[in-house]
């Protein structure tokens, strides 16, 4: 670009007296704003910074690096980081929003307790750090003596740093002895992991987000996966390739999502159903003979179980045009086009993980992946978004102090804890802290309200206020990103970016690694939680002593990021995973199943899908659409509060046990519209993103998208409010009408609640938490049904 | 003279709306406001969603500078951006009905007009305008409108016609390659 000049005089005239200007000191308006911590979106330029610091994103899993512009001690701006290779320089709304996230007039400021009934903001009184803390050790200890170890439950969150999220509550729960601590996986993400690891031998995806590798195949199929709103970072670098090198892209998805106005192809599938397009493109595949036999032979176990499985099932493109909505013709190409290109990437999310039959809908796609021979080389594979991370190191805890728990976990997903805290039963749990949005993000909202005033106590961790302070005994308001330093969280591919710590927490709050040390404390581990850790560089120094995610190592690259697996110190970073050559870090072979190969089905895998009453290649639907449309559907044999069985496929918890049922019809009447729920828009994360006006507005409204047809039938017009009632209860929305969606299916977007600036009471209070996939125990966000009407 | 433009390319605009927040949060735009806007287009029959970024168009024939009765709105000689006197402003508001593109809005604090400037205080330091260097889809480019033009019609893509009246815009759209 050329460089233009522009003298002084003339700028400063068309700016005006009272803006700052670049390049020069801070005016009274600066000043008055530092007081006041006004975001600087409302005072003029960003002033030039004195110093740009190279971090990262704390909102989702694209990991992006970032420029930090510093001025005076305040945060003003930031950029991206033109040497991020990932990122080439380009950032999202939220990324840049960060600065927002610290300058707002909502944060939390003070330690609160709860003085007076739940569901009012007048209940909460402000106390010390040293009252909040002290009080809180006293009765997690009580609880420990009194029920155990186990009736402790931590959801620690995903926007936590990962030093404190991953890292210092593991150690804090090797102390306490619950196996009760959980990430948003189970609500996110964690069945792509499960599937992944059940059939490759590990969780990750095979891709690097680099143009060379995710951004250089000829083909993609994105299945239930908005990526330009989820990771619209690496999806603009993909649709430049795209546009450059005339990929194709073919978008599966009841709505015509970002990602799906850039497709080739949109087909709008039956939700739920994705495991039936899998399912019947192998078996076309397989009858055209267009499967891979010399990669099926030398690197694939139980092809011709599933060859056998499929015919007897007679899982047929005609079969699934029934059941999807996508033309036979259609699948068959797909199908086709899919075994004959090499590099073809097919890219899966929440739309297939929020779903009863998630885990395994994960696992046809890495079938069909397998069998086509699309592993071991760039730009090619089946992946899913968010699949879980890469081991960073821990602090070691001397094999004496670790407390094992005697009692087997109550499941993997933390909607699993809410039946036992309100019943007892199997057991009780007593204490539940949370570093993220259970009532806005969990399934039945209505149910989960209740489950507070059965505990001894429960601790809420935050930044924002949300419905949660005005519920929980305690609300401590945790320090963002800059404020607290450490690692921002994994990226899908595998990768951490270290936050150095910027300025100083403002108001009072701490850093969630300066809270958890002073907890452990007061619990009397201060052998374990030392004060030196509560600088991230000493602590990451310690954590990553076994690993190579060194601070040294962090701050030689320029982008400030590392990518897993690291096993040792000196291990090189790794690009590509599942090749000859690399395989995977730390693990034995390409693929590190016990057999060192890709285990479609074996002896043993068929034996733990048979303890919970499953097949590993059944098709089912979600319940509520089983019902509605006759399809096969789980039936539980195991709620939250019985025993189950053991699992044998996620580590070793409670699973519960289900029969998949065919019904001979329709078994319920009445609700004629399906339901999915999802991200909103790229500007928004969950509930997080709704306390930042500038991206707030952006998207401020849960809406109810609907096909004009439906909405002319109801007699809705754009905008109106609607109601949606499903089984479990209604909600309100605003009508987006939108000829991008199925005639039968209404989009409304997650992560709304009463409590924010706009008050949308949560789609969340019409989802059940119950019918969850057995196997990943995800639940089942997705697959409903509702009616519309106009309030 | 040069005139200076932003090229939107619609197939690689990707709806995201960073443009909007990046102007925010350089430019200082409050609540409500907007500098530069993404603008849907929904999908009608065989056309897809689509996504169109607005800045100022910055045309050759203002039609904000025509409605300006204090001359506060003027062309800049060197690179054609147009641009705000806001000492001369007295808040009238004529030219945020004047514009055709809805580019022009009011900053009811300061009561005066505000408009995206290309981000003449970067480009004075040699940068790119905020939007464009964070666009996640590159989408957004920013150089000499004839170059730019140039360069997308050797890459086979067609210029979209935009203008309203005689304005001419010099910020300019290359079409989707499919409706």
């Amino acid at each position: 670009m050329d460089k233009i000049r522009l003298s002084r005089r003339t700028f400063l005239k068309f700016t005006g007296a009272a803006t700052v200007v670049a390049g020069m000191p801070l005016t009274a308006k600066g000043a008055e704003n530092f007081q006041t911590h006004k975001p600087y979106t409302e005072s003029g330029i960003a002033p030039a910074p004195d110093k740009v610091v190279t971090s990262g994103c704390m909102w989702c899993q694209n990991g992006c690096s970032m420029k930090v512009h510093v001025r005076g001690g305040r945060i003003v701006n930031i950029y991206g980081n033109p040497e991020d290779p990932v990122t080439g320089g380009r950032l999202c709304p939220k990324g840049q929003n960060n600065v927002n996230v610290l300058y707002n007039k909502y944060r939390l400021k003070a330690p609160l307790k709860r003085v007076g009934p739940r569901g009012k903001a007048e209940s909460y009184q402000e106390i010390s750090w040293e009252q909040a803390l002290t009080e809180i050790a006293e009765k997690l200890k009580a609880v420990k003596e009194k029920y155990g170890p186990e009736a402790l439950a931590w959801w620690v969150a995903g926007r936590s740093e990962s030093q404190a999220r991953s890292g210092l509550s593991g150690t804090f729960q090797k102390l306490y002895g619950t196996p009760h601590r959980e990430g948003t996986g189970p609500f996110c993400n964690f069945s792509g992991g499960a599937a992944s690891n059940s059939i490759l031998g590990h969780n990750n995806p095979p891709w690097t987000y680099t143009r060379e590798d995710f951004g250089g195949a000829d083909w993609y199929m994105f299945v239930g996966s908005n990526m330009a709103a989820t990771k619209p970072i690496m999806f603009g670098a993909l649709n430049d390739e795209r546009i450059k090198r005339k990929a194709k892209v073919i978008v599966v998805d009841p709505r015509m999502s970002e990602a799906g106005s850039r497709a080739d192809v949109w087909l709008p599938i039956k939700p739920s159903t994705d495991m039936a397009l899998a399912l019947s493109m192998i078996y076309h595949i397989i009858e055209k003979d267009l499967h891979n036999k010399e990669f099926i032979d030398k690197k694939v176990l139980g092809f011709d179980k599933l060859k056998a499985f499929l015919l007897e099932k007679k899982y047929t493109p005609e079969w699934a045009e029934k059941i999807t909505g996508i033309p036979a013709k259609t699948i068959k190409e797909l199908a086709e086009e899919y075994a004959k290109t090499e590099k073809a990437i097919i890219m899966g999310n929440a739309g297939l993980s929020h779903h009863t039959n998630a885990m395994l809908t994960h696992r046809t796609f890495y079938m069909l992946a397998a069998i086509t021979g699309h592993f071991g080389k760039p730009s090619m594979g089946y992946g899913c978004g968010n699949n879980g991370g890469t081991s960073m190191g821990s602090i070691s805890v001397p094999k004496e102090k670790e407390v094992k728990p005697k009692k087997q976990r109550l499941g993997k997903s933390p909607a699993a804890w809410v039946e036992p805290m309100i019943t007892g039963k199997p057991y009780p749990i007593k204490a539940f802290m949370s570093m993220g949005n259970p009532f806005v993000m969990w399934p039945d909202q209505e149910r989960i309200r209740k489950a507070l005033d059965h505990l001894e106590v429960s601790v809420y961790f935050s930044v924002f206020p949300s419905v949660e302070t005005t519920y929980f005994d305690y609300v401590l308001p945790s320090s963002p990103w800059t404020e607290s330093g450490g690692v921002g969280p994994v990226s899908d591919e595998r990768r951490f970016v270290f936050n150095p710590q910027i300025i100083q927490p403002l108001h009072q709050a701490k850093p969630e690694r300066w809270i958890f040390i002073e907890l452990g404390k007061k619990m009397g581990w201060g052998d374990i939680f030392k004060d030196e850790y509560k600088d991230p560089v000493k602590l990451q120094k310690t954590m990553a002593k076994k690993t190579g995610f060194s601070p040294e190592r962090f701050f030689a690259k320029k982008e400030g990021a590392l990518r897993g697996p690291l096993p040792t110190p000196d291990a090189p970073e790794i690009g590509t995973l599942y090749t000859e050559k690399h395989g995977v870090p730390g693990k034995k072979g390409q693929f590190p199943r016990p057999s060192g190969k890709i285990e479609i089905w074996t002896e043993a895998l068929e034996k733990a899908f048979k303890a919970q009453g499953l097949n590993p290649f059944e098709f089912y639907a979600d319940p509520e659409i089983g019902m509605k449309d006759g399809l096969p559907y789980l039936e539980y044999i195991d709620d939250d509060t019985s025993e189950g069985v053991t699992s044998q496929l996620i580590g070793k918890m409670r699973a519960r046990r289900v029969k998949v049922k065919y019904p001979a019809g329709p078994e319920i009447k009445g609700f004629d519209t399906y339901l999915t729920t999802g991200r909103p828009s790229a500007s928004q994360f969950h509930a997080g993103t709704h306390w930042i006006t500038i991206l707030n507005e952006q998207m401020p409204d849960q809406y109810c998208m609907i096909h004009p047809e439906k909405a002319m039938e109801l007699g809705i017009q754009n905008g109106d409010k609607v109601k949606i009632e499903g089984l479990k209860g209604h909600v309100f929305a605003k009508a987006w009408i939108y000829e991008g969606i199925r005639k039968d299916t209404v989009f409304v977007p997650n992560g709304y609640s009463a409590e924010q600036p706009t008050g949308w009471k949560s789609i969340n209070f019409i989802t059940n938490k119950d019918k969850r996939c057995p196997i990943s125990d995800q639940a089942n966000y997705k697959g409903l049904i509702c009616r519309v009407t106009k309030a | 003279m040069s005139q200076y433009a932003i090229m939107v390319d619609l197939e690689r605009c990707i709806g995201c709306k960073s443009c909007e927040t990046s102007c925010k949060l350089e430019n200082g735009v409050g609540e409500g406001r907007y500098r530069t806007k993404v603008v849907l287009t929904e999908p009608k029959g065989n056309e897809r969603l689509g996504f169109m970024s607005m800045p100022c168009m910055h045309c050759e024939n203002p039609a904000c500078q025509k409605s300006c009765p204090t001359g506060a709105i003027s062309k800049r000689y060197e690179d054609g951006i147009v641009l705000i006197d806001k000492s001369r402003c007295i808040g009238c508001r004529y030219c945020v009905w004047a514009c055709p593109y809805g580019a022009m809005n009011f900053d009811a604090e300061k009561m005066v007009a505000d408009k995206c400037t290309y981000c003449a205080h970067r480009l004075a330091k040699g940068e790119e305008p905020a939007c464009v260097s964070k666009c996640p889809g590159y989408a957004l480019n920013f150089g000499k409108k004839d170059e730019l033009a140039a360069r997308a019609k050797s890459e086979g893509r067609k210029l979209r016609g935009i203008s309203v009246g005689k304005t001419n815009p010099s910020t300019f759209y290359l079409e989707r390659l499919r409706p």
